[in-house]
Parts: structure tokens; C-alpha cells; sequence
């Protein structure tokens, strides 16, 4: 094990599957001469040279357009979204393109393409900076959608992610790049992706969550164990497809599910989680819950921006609420 | 391409009038199929504007790339493309190249190299920098061709991709067939500047307007394309004067005289690009009657057989409705 930052881990993946791997090339905004807005590629371009790493026009159709064609013709380009804010401006390239070329050609093609994009907020950069889309794109059939929680699943995730063949979009957390975790030496560890990771055993309630909630719900977890509730801990890792199996195993056991989500909670993908347990989980000792952002968009005001998004109190607040009666809101 | 006094011989101009009138004869069909409610979808049909396609896609080699908008039949047979598999795609039958997913709108045949048509507007234009960014980082001396018409010069995807194509110089040739209307929209109300062309030229493309009913002008600017592509020279832009001498898709069968007179459809049908490749052959006696019936015939047996095979061929497994979804 080497203790590293998420962006550290991240940066090892690229270089290590560049590295195994001649087709695989990133192309992005401001990544090789820059290193990228969040610094994950600083350093690669004297590594890798120029013909792997390409600063692009501020482009986002013709950059995901370009890594479609790229796909197609047999390369497995890397794309760099500056903010997954800024993927709605390639939206028809991965909507009607990306996510739907393998099947509408009967298959005679492939799309093994990465779309790195960080989501994120915390900043001060107001609503069109700090969204987490993840449901958009998790709506879509042919398309993965990956959410690293933490170093070491952010480095062996992105490798399984560029070796996986198919078109996935892979979503960063930018409070996240610099948090330490322990990360495998292991170059050739490739888990599959769809297959949710408990983190946490617990008695009383499932928390379900991905990205930043997780380190949120381990937190708040400590919390809860200090004051008498037992939680699970399940980190997604991959949206689509969900791993609703070991969603369902825990809620089994404990009788209680709470979601936490940065995004915003109406029709997300907390929504989906419960409709799908809802069809397989009867007898729930209590409705389940969502804790999620609100409705609205990121406001730029520090004190609004904070309130936007469930924290570690809220987490635990609604957890107690949960497991002591009087669940919900 | 061997020349004869720096023509072209007569073996390729031939191999360009048969290859027109089958896209002509194929279209034709395809609107008599969706007539009788066999065929179904967009049938977007480029009856009239063969030339750009058979120009183009005989000036490239079949390992090259081409993309193609929603109007793509003739590229894709321009390319190569096998009538029956296409016919039997357009008809949503399983032995069609997409197994019946992709329709008249989507269809794509790795093996010549068509690497898809697109329902979307513009959309096909980014994809093929795509395909000459590969073939640049491959070391490989293939060329991609982008076929779109008037209206998808509009969309953002076309100016990002000629852009893109320009700064890193691809080897990707743009082909613009103008057919002076986007559905009903006439030219003259969506742009302020008819000269389309001139798009390339400011974003540093190689860029020329050229007339498409002259097969033979199309298939030497693209090979001259060709060539600086090759050569590492980067993309080029032609936009291509053509008209289509039907309406615009499925709902308009009416010819379009709600936004067009028929004045305009006939002095265009009269600059017929078969037509003209037809009677320089004639002229420079390369082509008698007795030759052109014996294409013309070889032509309608080659399209009663693809459909025949087409109205053989099983409709799509129902069993296989999920797959291919992910590879």
C-alpha cells in the first residue's frame, strides 16, 4: 500500500494504462501544457509527450465527437471535462452519439472511450460549476457512469474504466482530489465495474451513498455509533449499472435505507435506488429516506452554497430521526 | 488513377455514371417502397445530388473513412456499401448491416469504411475528425470525408470540427452539399452570407465552392483533397451547388411547392448530373445505347434481387432487442 491523494491516484491509472497500453491517448481543455484545471494531469505531458496529451479548443462537441470517431477507429481516447457543468455543451455527442453508436449499428462497432468529468462545488462558482448531473447521464442505456469515492477506488476504477470497451463517464469530486487513502501497488488490479463496495457493516439502517456522501456517511456513521445506532456504509462506486443486490442484502438486514446525495433529489438517482428496492425489499421497519440537495441551484453565497448540500450533521440528524420513529422529513 | 491527356479514363467515368444511376434507381425504388408502406421512416433521398457522392467517394480509397447526415443512401453506396444488407436495413430487417437498429437515417458498414450516416444534423462532422485524428496518431495515410448539407453548416458541431480539423491538421475533407434549403428553410434566410465556403477559409481551411452536378469537377478537388491530406497538408472544404429534386423527407411528398416553385425544380432537373456525365460519354463516344441499356439492365436485376432477398430476409430477433446495448 502507498499513501497517496485521489489526484495522485488518478494521475497513476492514466499514466500506468498509457503506459501498458499505445492506443489510449487524453485529450481536454487546458490538461498537457496546464496539467488540467484540478492539476490530475500536471506532469504527464513530459512523460508522454505531445502526441499523447492534447490541449483542445474550448470544444465540447467536437472534442467528445472527436474521441467518438477516435473510439470508432480503434484508439481508447480519454476525455477531460473541465466540470461535468460543461458536459451539456457536447450533450448531443454523448446523448445521441456516444451512448447509442454500438447499438443502433447492430453492434458492428464498439465505443471504448473514458469522459473524465469532476462534479463538485464549494467553491464560489455558482450554479453552472457545481452540479453533480450523474442521473442525466445514468438515464442513458449505453452509457456506464463511474463515482470514485475515494483514492484507491478512483485509481483502480479509472483503469478498469479505460480497459472496460464501452463508453463510460466518470465522474471526479473536486473536494476530493486532495484526501489520502491508502492505494494498492497492485498495477494490475482491474475490479469490474457495477459492483457496489460495503464499507461498513451496521445493525439499524443502510447508508447508501457515492462520491463525497460516502466520506459524509463514514463520518457521520462514527457519529451515529457513538450514540448508540449501528449504520451500514455502501459506496456505489458505479451508478449505472446499479448494484442494487447489495443495496437489497444490507437493507435486509437492517430494515432501514437512507441515500445520501450531493445532487439535487428530485428524479436522481436516489429516486431510482428506492424504486428499485421498493420492487424487490418488503417489510421495511420504516419508509426510506433521501438526503439530498435541495431543489434548487447552487447559490453563490457561502452560507447559501453550504446549506445547498446535505452535511455530515444532516446525515446523522436524519439517520436518528430514521431509526427513532417519526421517520422522514 | 491512371490518366489518359490528364483525364481520368473512361473506365472510372463509366464506373461514375453506373454508380450514379444506381443511387438514382435505389432512391427511386426506396420512395415506391414507402409509398406502398413497406418501407418505413425518414427516406431522406438525394435524387440529384449523386454527383457529390460518387465524385467524392471514387476519388478515395475503400479503406478510408466517410461520415454521413441524415440524407446518406447514395454515400453509402457511393462507398461500397452492398445494396441487399443496405436495402434490408432500410426495409428493418435482421440482415440488414445493423440488424434493423439504425434504419435510413443510421447506418454504418466498418468493411467499406462508412462509419455511420446520423439522424442529427452536423453530427457526423465532429465524429469524422475523429476518425483522421486515429488515422494522424496511427501513422496510417487514410483520409476521412464528411459529408452534410447546407443546413447542418449552421449547427456549432461544424464550426468546432473545422476548427478542430484546422489547428491540428487533420486529414479530413469537409463536403458541404448545398442544396440551397434546410427542409423548407431557403439559404437566403438563414444566413447572412451564402457564401459558404468562405466558413473554411476563415477558420484556415482549404476551401472551395464547386459546382456538384459536375461529377467530374467533384471527384478532382476531392482527389486533389485526398492528396494534401495524405501529405500532411491538413483538411479541406468543399462546398458542392447541387439540389434535391424531391422533397425534403418523409412528410413532404408534395415536392416542396409550399417553399419552392416548380420553375426552380426544372431548370435544376435539367442540370441533371447524370445527365451531363451521360453526354460528355456520348460525345466522347464512350457510351452508346446499346451499352447504356445494358447497364441500365444490369442495374434493375441488381435491385429486384436485393429485394427480393430484402422481403426474404427475417424481421429482426426479438430475442435480441437488449443486446449490443454494451459491448
Amino acid at each position: 500500500m502507498t499513501r497517496m491523494t485521489y489526484r495522485q491516484a488518478l494521475r497513476q491509472a492514466l499514466l500506468e494504462e498509457m503506459m501498458r497500453d499505445e492506443r489510449v491517448f487524453l485529450m481536454g481543455q487546458d490538461i498537457a501544457v496546464e496539467g488540467g484545471m484540478w492539476e490530475v494531469t500536471k506532469g504527464l505531458l513530459d512523460l508522454v509527450g505531445p502526441d499523447r496529451i492534447l490541449d483542445t479548443p474550448i470544444s465540447e462537441t467536437a472534442i467528445l465527437g472527436a474521441a467518438l470517431g477516435a473510439a470508432m477507429a480503434g484508439l481508447r481516447p480519454i476525455v477531460e471535462i473541465m466540470y461535468n457543468d460543461f458536459l451539456p455543451a457536447g450533450m448531443d455527442q454523448l446523448v445521441n452519439q456516444i451512448a447509442k453508436s454500438r447499438y443502433m449499428f447492430g453492434g458492428q462497432i464498439s465505443v471504448p472511450m473514458v469522459i473524465r468529468a469532476p462534479c463538485g462545488y464549494g467553491f464560489g462558482l455558482a450554479a453552472a460549476h457545481s452540479q453533480s448531473l450523474e442521473a442525466w447521464f445514468a438515464h442513458l442505456p449505453g452509457l456506464y457512469v463511474v463515482m470514485p469515492a475515494t483514492p484507491a477506488s478512483a485509481k483502480s476504477l479509472l483503469k478498469s474504466s479505460i480497459r472496460n470497451g464501452n463508453p463510460i463517464v466518470f465522474i471526479e469530486h473536486c473536494l476530493l482530489y486532495n484526501e489520502e487513502g491508502e492505494v494498492p501497488e497492485d498495477q494490475t488490479f482491474v475490479p469490474p465495474l457495477g459492483k457496489a463496495s460495503e464499507l461498513r457493516s451496521g445493525r439499524d439502517l443502510t447508508l447508501v451513498a457515492w462520491s463525497l456522501m460516502t466520506s459524509r456517511c463514514m463520518e457521520a456513521a462514527d457519529t451515529l455509533d457513538a450514540q448508540g445506532v449501528s449504520a451500514a456504509v455502501i459506496d456505489l462506486q458505479t451508478i449505472a449499472p446499479l448494484d442494487i443486490q447489495t443495496i437489497a442484502k444490507s437493507v435486509r438486514q437492517t430494515g432501514r435505507l437512507a441515500i445520501a446525495q450531493q445532487a439535487c433529489e428530485r428524479f436522481g438517482v436516489g429516486a431510482e435506488i428506492m424504486a428499485q428496492l421498493a420492487e424487490m425489499v418488503g417489510g421495511m421497519l420504516a419508509p426510506p429516506i433521501r438526503i439530498a440537495g435541495k431543489n434548487i441551484p447552487i447559490p453563490f453565497a457561502e452560507v447559501l452554497e453550504q446549506h445547498a448540500i446535505p452535511s455530515v450533521k444532516d446525515i446523522v440528524d436524519a439517520s436518528m430521526r430514521l431509526v427513532k420513529g417519526g421517520a422522514g422529513k | 488513377m491512371k490518366k489518359v491527356n490528364g483525364e481520368p479514363n473512361k473506365a472510372l467515368k463509366l464506373s461514375m455514371f453506373e454508380s450514379m444511376l444506381l443511387i438514382r434507381r435505389f432512391e427511386q425504388r426506396l420512395l415506391e417502397l414507402r409509398d406502398q408502406k413497406i418501407a418505413r421512416g425518414g427516406v431522406a433521398v438525394s435524387i440529384g445530388q449523386e454527383g457529390i457522392a460518387v465524385g467524392a467517394c471514387s476519388a478515395i480509397r475503400r479503406e478510408d473513412y466517410i461520415t454521413s447526415g441524415h440524407r446518406g443512401h447514395g454515400h453509402a453506396l457511393a462507398k461500397g456499401a452492398d445494396p441487399v444488407k443496405l436495402l434490408m436495413e432500410f426495409l428493418g430487417r435482421r440482415g440488414g448491416y445493423c440488424h434493423g437498429r439504425g434504419g435510413t437515417m443510421h447506418v454504418c458498414a466498418p468493411e467499406v469504411g462508412l462509419m455511420g450516416t446520423n439522424g442529427i444534423v452536423g453530427a457526423g462532422i465532429p465524429i469524422a475528425v475523429g476518425l483522421g485524428l486515429a488515422a494522424k496518431r496511427t501513422a496510417s495515410d487514410r483520409v476521412a470525408v464528411s459529408f452534410f448539407g447546407d443546413g447542418a453548416t449552421n449547427t456549432g458541431a461544424f464550426h468546432e470540427a473545422l476548427n478542430m480539423a484546422s489547428a491540428w491538421k487533420l486529414p479530413v475533407i469537409f463536403i458541404c452539399e448545398n442544396n440551397l434549403y434546410a427542409i423548407s428553410t431557403k439559404i437566403s434566410h438563414s444566413t447572412g452570407n451564402d457564401q459558404l465556403w468562405r466558413r473554411g477559409e476563415a477558420l484556415g481551411v482549404y476551401s472551395a465552392r464547386i459546382d456538384g452536378n459536375a461529377v467530374m469537377d467533384v471527384y478532382e478537388a476531392v482527389r486533389d483533397a485526398a492528396c494534401r491530406a495524405r501529405a500532411g497538408a491538413g483538411p479541406s472544404f468543399l462546398e458542392c451547388m447541387t439540389y434535391r429534386w424531391e422533397g425534403w423527407a418523409w412528410k413532404d411528398r408534395d415536392l416542396g411547392l409550399h417553399y419552392r416553385t416548380m420553375g426552380e425544380i426544372l431548370h435544376w432537373q435539367e442540370n441533371c448530373p447524370i445527365a451531363r456525365l451521360r453526354e460528355t460519354l456520348y460525345s466522347e463516344g464512350d457510351l452508346d445505347e446499346e451499352r447504356e441499356r445494358e447497364i441500365a439492365a444490369r442495374i434493375e436485376g441488381q435491385l429486384d434481387n436485393a429485394l427480393r432477398l430484402a422481403l426474404s430476409s427475417p424481421e429482426p430477433d426479438l430475442a435480441d432487442i437488449e443486446r449490443d446495448v454494451y459491448a
